[in-house]
């Protein structure tokens, strides 16, 4: 069968012995190769396509990541970070931050932080990297970790992959979208080329032309949870030592990124424009940069939300052409490539399409974007920020009710819901959690019963563990140049 | 001060919620009491006087010292590696779902999927040829030690017993006398249980392990959804026969008109249980409490939820709320977090449960009333979805909470017959010729493990003398 894919490579290259692919691309319209921070799943997903992750990591310009430091978003001057790895271990089945909350009764001072029982918040504070181990007793098993890279340069990687595997890619400018019995027959572009597919993939971005242009898919609003809307995006030179996390900033109406990559820095600035406007929203942005600017900032529009559906017919939307995310927590590759995993794992045979199939996509997909998004909304509503318009917005909104009661539950009695479909696990919620000053009002009684001095020792001892294990790794830097990678 | 948690229901469910909490309740601060409910049942649905104990169990039972061998050999029990379905399809073969892995997985691509293309492509492909508990059951062999996955066959008498023990070891008492009457304040409080000899236990925490009756939880949360018209069987009869020569370590399901009979054998007898729509037999309906846990009083085993005994899923059930309630653990009596966290996971599992049972009926082809009935009727939503997708390519959505795993769903749907018109299209990335070595390389290690084990009478004459 023949599928059409329109617009980056990003959405291609796994499908690419399933069936004959074209690739439809202007290079008219330009692409945003802004540093890009991602989350563990990129390693399985380069994984699966044989990618080596030294060249990877060359040729990308990439750098490790443990997390991300949230900088002034519970309080002006708090800092934390989201580990990708666990805090401590399940004590007799019941979950260690409870154990720790016991620890610190009545003397908290002398009981490490909870960070400090994360092995990855220890080694990112520090600044140091090293792979985890796969001994599971070990505590250097214990994270995970990603990258942060040149999404320009990881999108040129990907279409070399691709085009070596037979990907024939198309240069043109769609103009006509032609439909059939199926749902889009073809594509017809402006110097008169016509593509035919059995399947579309719409990786047109926000233009959305097939999902929403042609086939009407309809489009849920998020504004009213996650306002922000706009963004600058600017560069700078690298500024200080190399750290192995992304680091996002809480500014009066909306929020910082810094992603350091190999040559440079990604900077930019989130924001709504209900809150302020852009010329403001630029300048703050050129006041808190640490490096040198190496070119002009640079505006993006975006609007939050998801399609009703994401598969419709014979065509199927991936990346922003299916819904966004604030890139507060890195998950805009991770949603584009889960879309992938689950187009593969349903893909059409012998081009017969079934409604099942594309039931499941949408019901998976919407899944995940209503997950992510209550996780997005939590790092916003769970805040003692009054200090800005913005933030009492954000304070005092009403929550999507899937979120309201997760976080009673956690405030109750620090029970933190698991799913099985979701990228956040109970870890993540914790940190936020933790880190944004939502306590539980109570711990597990069972808990409670236990002698304080056996769960200050148990505390002690994994916070001691972190502790040895990072001063043993090497610094990020020097892993980088292990690797062969200039850093 | 101690708090007392009151198990209502000296019976096998009672004597398990027992045993789990009183090894994990600081006794300074807790004291369990099971206290006999007057019904006499097993709290799991009384079906049979053996009830099938899923592989789920190892754990718990290790953690009281309890190990397989010694429930088998203390109980006269017996071992299952899977359950046989006779006659449920259109063609009346047979079909074997076993406890342990079927087949395996090759560059990522599930083993039925794989075995999909292999049939598209004209080969036959038995899944249970490729499963080692399914074909060491077949052949009747099994052995103790051996990794395979199985369930056992106890006689409920003794396996009480033998929890009791453990419970009462782990710190457990039994009260003096019989249930006769609670005191349930307006606000849904159980404030105190009056028995038999005149003493009065004021409960901190109850756990309704009394049965379909739940003495206490029909009143202080006396909701429920029948499920009857989901799966109609509201009929059991079982009785135990002789049993003739070396018993097979497996369970046999056959499908009958009206509903099926199992048998479970133990040493030296059979348990036959026919579940059935109308006929002969004790009545039951198949429901579910809405909320198991409301007040100070948890509903546990039959009394939050009851499924007819095809797949041992009441124990899986029960292990599983024990579990949730040392991770919600109340700080008083009025626990209304607690209680919602506890009550979303307890009514996923027993749904996830319930749609595996459904599904049986929903795709067999046995010719019938009440199959040509079942394979017409409508299906709960979930469940639905699954079953759709599976048809078109045999791809299924799993939910929070299930208590089935997708390969055991998969192996199922294909017992049943019930065949996707396609197969994952990552399989046809594979070489067909991959795909068959893939698949005669593990049937060959698969008939190389099997011919090490013992024959199964052999296993259990040794069991028997290790006494």
């Amino acid at each position: 069968m023949t599928a059409a894919t329109l617009g980056l490579t990003t959405g291609t290259p796994s499908a690419a012995r399933l069936a004959d692919i074209t690739l439809v691309e202007s290079e008219e319209i330009g692409t945003v190769g802004v540093g890009e921070a991602t989350v563990p799943h990129i390693r399985f997903f380069n994984q699966r396509l044989g990618i080596d992750e030294a060249d990877f990591v060359r040729r990308t310009k990439a750098t490790f990541k443990l997390g991300i430091e949230f900088c002034d978003w519970g309080r002006i001057g708090d800092s934390y970070i989201h580990p990708f790895g666990d805090f401590g271990h399940d004590i007799d089945g019941l979950p260690f931050h409870q154990h720790w909350l016991h620890a610190t009764r009545g003397k908290p001072d002398e009981t490490p932080a909870l960070a400090a029982c994360s092995l990855p918040i220890v080694a990112a504070r520090a600044g140091r990297f090293t792979p985890p181990l796969d001994d599971p007793r070990s505590v250097g098993s214990t994270y995970s970790y990603a990258y942060q890279f040149d999404a320009g340069l990881y999108a040129a990687y990907l279409r070399d992959y691709a085009e070596t595997r037979g990907v024939t890619r198309v240069e043109g400018r769609v103009e006509h979208v032609e439909r059939g019995p199926s749902g889009i027959a073809a594509l017809r572009l402006a110097d008169g080329q016509r593509i035919e597919g059995d399947l579309f993939v719409d990786c047109s971005g926000f233009r959305a032309l097939l999902i929403e242009g042609a086939l009407k898919a309809g489009h849920e609003d998020w504004a009213h949870w996650l306002p922000c809307d706009a963004a600058w995006a600017v560069p700078t030179a690298n500024a200080g030592p190399l750290v192995p996390y992304t680091r996002a900033t809480a500014r009066d109406a909306g929020w910082q990124w810094r992603i350091p990559l190999q040559h440079r820095t990604g900077n930019g600035h989130v924001f709504s424009t209900r809150f302020t406007d852009p010329d403001r929203a630029r300048a703050v942005l050129l006041d808190n940069l640490e490096g040198e600017v190496l070119a002009e900032p640079r505006m993006l529009r975006f609007r939050t939300g998801r399609r009703h559906r994401q598969w419709i017919d014979n065509c199927v939307a991936i990346g922003l052409s299916a819904g966004f995310l604030e890139p507060l927590e890195s998950t805009s590759i991770h949603l584009i490539q889960l879309a992938i995993g689950k187009l593969i794992e349903l893909f059409p045979n012998d081009a017969v399409l079934d409604p099942a199939d594309a039931a499941e996509f949408n019901r998976a997909m919407a899944l995940e974007y209503d997950r992510v998004r209550d996780f997005l909304v939590l790092h916003y509503c769970a805040t003692e920020r009054d200090d800005t318009p913005f933030w009492r917005h954000m304070r005092t909104m009403d929550l999507p009710p899937s979120l309201a009661g997760k976080i009673a539950a956690f405030r109750d009695r620090g029970i933190v819901e698991q799913y099985r479909e979701g990228m956040f696990l109970p870890a993540s919620w914790l940190a936020v959690y933790y880190g944004q000053r939502i306590m539980p009002e109570r711990i597990n009684p069972l808990v409670a019963a236990l002698p304080v001095a056996d769960a200050r020792a148990r505390v002690a001892a994994v916070a001691d563990a972190c502790r040895r294990t990072a001063e043993g790794m090497p610094t990020h830097a020097d892993y980088l140049a292990r690797i062969g990678a200039a850093a | 001060m101690t708090a007392t948690v009151a198990v209502l229901g000296a019976n096998l469910c009672g004597w398990i919620a027992a045993a789990a909490l009183a090894r994990r309740l600081p006794r300074e601060s807790y004291r369990v009491v099971v206290i006999d409910d007057g019904t006499g049942g097993d709290g799991l649905g009384d079906f049979a006087p053996v009830i099938a104990v899923p592989p789920a169990l190892a754990r718990f039972h290790a953690d009281l010292g309890l190990d397989a061998a010694t429930l088998v050999r203390m109980t006269g029990g017996g071992h299952a590696l899977g359950v046989a379905f006779g006659g449920w399809r259109a063609d009346r073969a047979a079909a074997f779902l076993s406890y342990g892995e079927t087949g395996a997985p090759l560059e990522g691509i599930a083993f039925h999927q794989l075995a999909g293309r292999l049939r598209a492509a004209g080969h036959p492909v038995r899944l249970a040829d490729h499963a080692l508990s399914a074909v060491a059951a077949q052949a009747g062999r099994f052995a103790p030690g051996a990794p395979l996955a199985h369930a056992l066959h106890l006689p409920v008498a003794p396996y009480e017993a033998l929890l009791r023990g453990a419970a009462l070891r782990a710190g457990a008492e039994r009260a003096s006398a019989d249930f006769v009457d609670a005191e349930i304040a307006a606000n849904g409080i159980v404030e105190k249980l009056t028995l038999a000899d005149g003493t009065g236990i004021e409960p901190w925490l109850v756990l309704d392990c009394s049965g379909t009756d739940a003495r206490i939880a029909s009143r202080t949360s006396p909701a429920s959804e029948d499920w009857s018209s989901w799966l109609p069987c509201d009929r059991t009869h079982a009785e135990t026969v002789p049993a003739q020569g070396a018993p097979p370590p497996y369970t046999q399901v056959d499908a009958q008109d009206t509903g099926w009979t199992a048998t479970w054998p133990l040493d030296g007898a059979d348990v036959r249980l026919t579940c059935s729509v109308g006929g002969n037999g004790k009545p039951f309906r198949a429901a579910s409490r809405f909320e198991a846990w409301r007040g100070n009083c948890v509903a546990l085993g039959a009394a939050a939820g009851l499924l007819e005994p095809l797949h041992p899923t009441a124990l899986t059930l029960l292990l599983r709320s024990l579990a949730q309630l040392i991770q919600l653990w109340p700080a008083g009596p009025q626990a209304p977090i607690e209680a919602a966290a506890f009550n979303r996971t307890a009514a996923a599992a027993l749904q996830g449960a319930r749609d595996f049972l459904i599904a049986h009926y929903a795709v067999a082809g046995r010719a019938g009333a009440l199959w040509d009935d079942r394979r017409t009727a409508s299906l709960p939503g979930p469940l639905a979805a699954k079953h759709d997708l599976f048809a078109a390519r045999g791809r299924l959505p799993m939910y929070d909470d299930e208590v089935f795993e997708e390969e055991d769903w998969a192996v199922m749907f294909d017992a049943m017959g019930l065949m996707p018109r396609r197969y994952d299209a990552r399989a046809d990335i594979v070489p067909l010729a991959a795909i068959e070595r893939h698949l005669a390389g593990q049937r060959a290690r698969v008939i190389a493990q099997v011919r090490a084990l013992p024959p199964y009478a052999q296993a259990m004459a040794a069991l028997r003398t290790r006494a």
